[in-house]
């Protein structure tokens, strides 16, 4: 049995085009086409060539229907400067993520989302009504990846090719999904977790891309991160940028994000924001965060890989099981849950039929 | 000199400085940008860097945040920014620790130099001789003076009119003071301190099915 669907969806996560993959397997374009749409049912011989072209087991062809999120339901940052293949390989490293989700959900009972949709009119306030509804508080949050994961969020890792989309989200299937860029640095991660958690909130219900959207879930993760009543708080009305530095540990910011919501907040003068902008540029802190703090990483997956590992399954059993190859799964997870996925279920010949059951 | 209009009341300082074509927000800026390069300033810079870089930024961010309005630079024996019309200057200068008080009487800290006390005397009005009034611009130009004194973690600061010069050379009486409001720097945490205490760890909670 060959699903078309999942042709199609191998070539977009590789970057393909139609034209370029029927190069590399030695296929006319014609023949790939009538494969994607049903017309055509490839050979065996034709659908192993795809398969080591694509790097995708022969299985993951003939698997069932797999659903791609559209585009339509994604929030991409620079969605403009992005071309439709980084847009396509990236939503369609998402439906490998649901896949690994689905898979998980059969086996383990995981948080149920708990995250309200509010719509674009006020991100400030729906920053603040969030973290009423969590109740946060004003205080800090320790680790954004646990509270997105605790509120039935999937975090993944978004795929070394897809880096450039930066990170992005989607609602499927009532289900909310945030890929991080996880080689940023932490603060950097951070701010774009609270971003696509705006996204979720501001936006999902519609089409959330665009110019707007995107400062719309930049003032969200702002006042998220930082609250306005914890900032006034603490907040020096003259301080240096050597201060500051100190001071953005408390939110766990990056500088240049506190120094934004200083002035946001109005506790900097026009004149002072900017001259604090000359200086963090100038010391090269936009590339490079000072004082960087510790990584964020998954709560959820490391759960569940470790308690997969001690039943004998490892990364190779779940693969197999997903019809998927291993390097992807790491790809979903790598930055988030590295540790877990080395080494495991090695020489266990009998896991993997095991995992067939459920 | 107890009966020159001292105006304190937010919505009396916005009012009478719009009259002047100012902002409150054109003031304090200047005297953040003041106070902000003071902060700069390291025990290594000559005694004279933090009261002199205060008052270069000060008076440069005024003469930068009212250049879109027209305001023009004068060096003119005095560094002042003008109003378009001409009837109006601004000159930045350290007040003493009676600044922004409103039931005191300021001085200014340092003897002005004659170029001041000439334009402290064009500020006088001689109302019995209306008829006399200079005809042009720069001589009914009326010269305020932006006190700012710093005391500690605390800014205060006013643009008065300056009516005459003690024998010491320092402006002690004023025709007209507006007060703004005191800025406070200092910061309500110690920044060196240990950061805010760590909020109790996320569960995520997951169960075999």
């Amino acid at each position: 049995m060959f699903t078309p669907s999942r042709l199609t969806l191998a070539r977009k996560r590789r970057g393909l085009t139609k034209t370029r993959l029927a190069a590399l397997s030695e296929l006319s374009v014609r023949s790939l086409t009538s494969f994607e749409s049903g017309e055509a049912i490839p050979a065996d011989e034709t659908l192993s060539r795809l398969s080591d072209v694509l790097k995708f087991p022969p299985d993951f062809f003939s698997a069932q229907e797999i659903d791609e999120p559209s585009a339509d339901a994604a929030s991409f940052r620079a969605l403009s400067s992005m071309t439709a293949g980084q847009r396509d390989a990236a939503l369609s490293a998402g439906a490998l993520a649901m896949e690994l989700c689905g898979w998980i959900e059969k086996r383990f009972v995981i948080p149920e989302p708990d995250v309200p949709r509010l719509g674009d009119d006020n991100p400030e306030a729906a920053a603040e009504a969030v973290r009423a509804q969590w109740q946060l508080g004003s205080g800090v949050v320790g680790n954004m990846i646990h509270l997105l994961e605790s509120k039935g969020v999937r975090v993944f890792s978004l795929a070394e090719e897809c880096r450039q989309v930066d990170a992005f989200s989607l609602w499927s299937s009532d289900a909310p999904y945030v890929f991080l860029n996880t080689k940023k640095s932490a603060e950097r991660s951070r701010f774009d977790a609270a971003h696509e958690l705006g996204h979720l909130v501001l936006h999902g219900q519609g089409s959330p891309n665009g110019r707007a959207a995107e400062i719309e879930a930049d003032r969200f993760a702002s006042a998220f991160l930082m609250p306005r009543a914890s900032v006034l708080g603490v907040a020096p009305r003259l301080p240096s940028l050597d201060a500051l530095i100190k001071l953005k540990r408390r939110w766990k910011v990056s500088v240049a994000a506190l120094t934004y919501r200083l002035r946001s907040l109005d506790l900097l003068s026009e004149w002072h924001y900017r001259s604090l902008c000359i200086e963090i540029a100038r010391r090269g802190y936009r590339s490079k965060e000072p004082e960087e703090g510790p990584r964020e990483t998954s709560q959820l997956l490391a759960k569940i890989l470790t308690a997969l590992r001690e039943e004998g399954v490892g990364k190779l059993e779940i693969a197999s099981a997903l019809h998927q190859s291993p390097p992807d799964l790491d790809a979903l997870v790598f930055g988030l849950a590295m540790v877990s996925l080395q080494g495991v279920g090695r020489g266990n010949g009998k896991s993997s039929s095991k995992l067939r059951l459920v | 000199m107890s009966h020159q209009p001292v105006f304190s009341e937010p919505l009396a300082v916005g009012e009478r400085l719009a009259e002047l074509g100012l902002t409150v927000e054109a003031l304090r800026d200047a005297v953040l940008a003041g106070e902000s390069a003071r902060n700069g300033c390291t025990p290594n810079d000559p005694p004279i860097a933090p009261g002199f870089v205060a008052w270069q930024l000060a008076t440069r961010t005024l003469r930068e945040f009212l250049a879109p309005d027209g305001w023009t630079r004068s060096d003119a024996g005095i560094n002042t920014v003008v109003h378009p019309d001409g009837e109006v200057a601004i000159v930045v200068g350290a007040g003493d620790d009676r600044t922004g008080l409103p039931h005191a009487n300021p001085r200014t800290r340092y003897a002005r130099g004659p170029a001041t006390v000439d334009a402290i005397e064009r500020n006088i009005q001689p109302g019995l001789f209306d008829h006399l009034l200079p005809k042009n611009a720069s001589d009914r130009r009326k010269t305020y003076v932006l006190l700012i004194c710093r005391v500690n973690e605390e800014v205060r600061s006013e643009l008065s009119l300056p009516a005459a010069v003690g024998n010491d050379g320092r402006v002690e009486c004023w025709f007209e003071r507006i007060l703004l409001d005191p800025i406070s720097l200092g910061t309500q945490i110690d920044p060196d301190s240990d950061d805010a205490p760590e909020p109790p760890p996320i569960e995520v909670s997951i169960r075999r099915r």
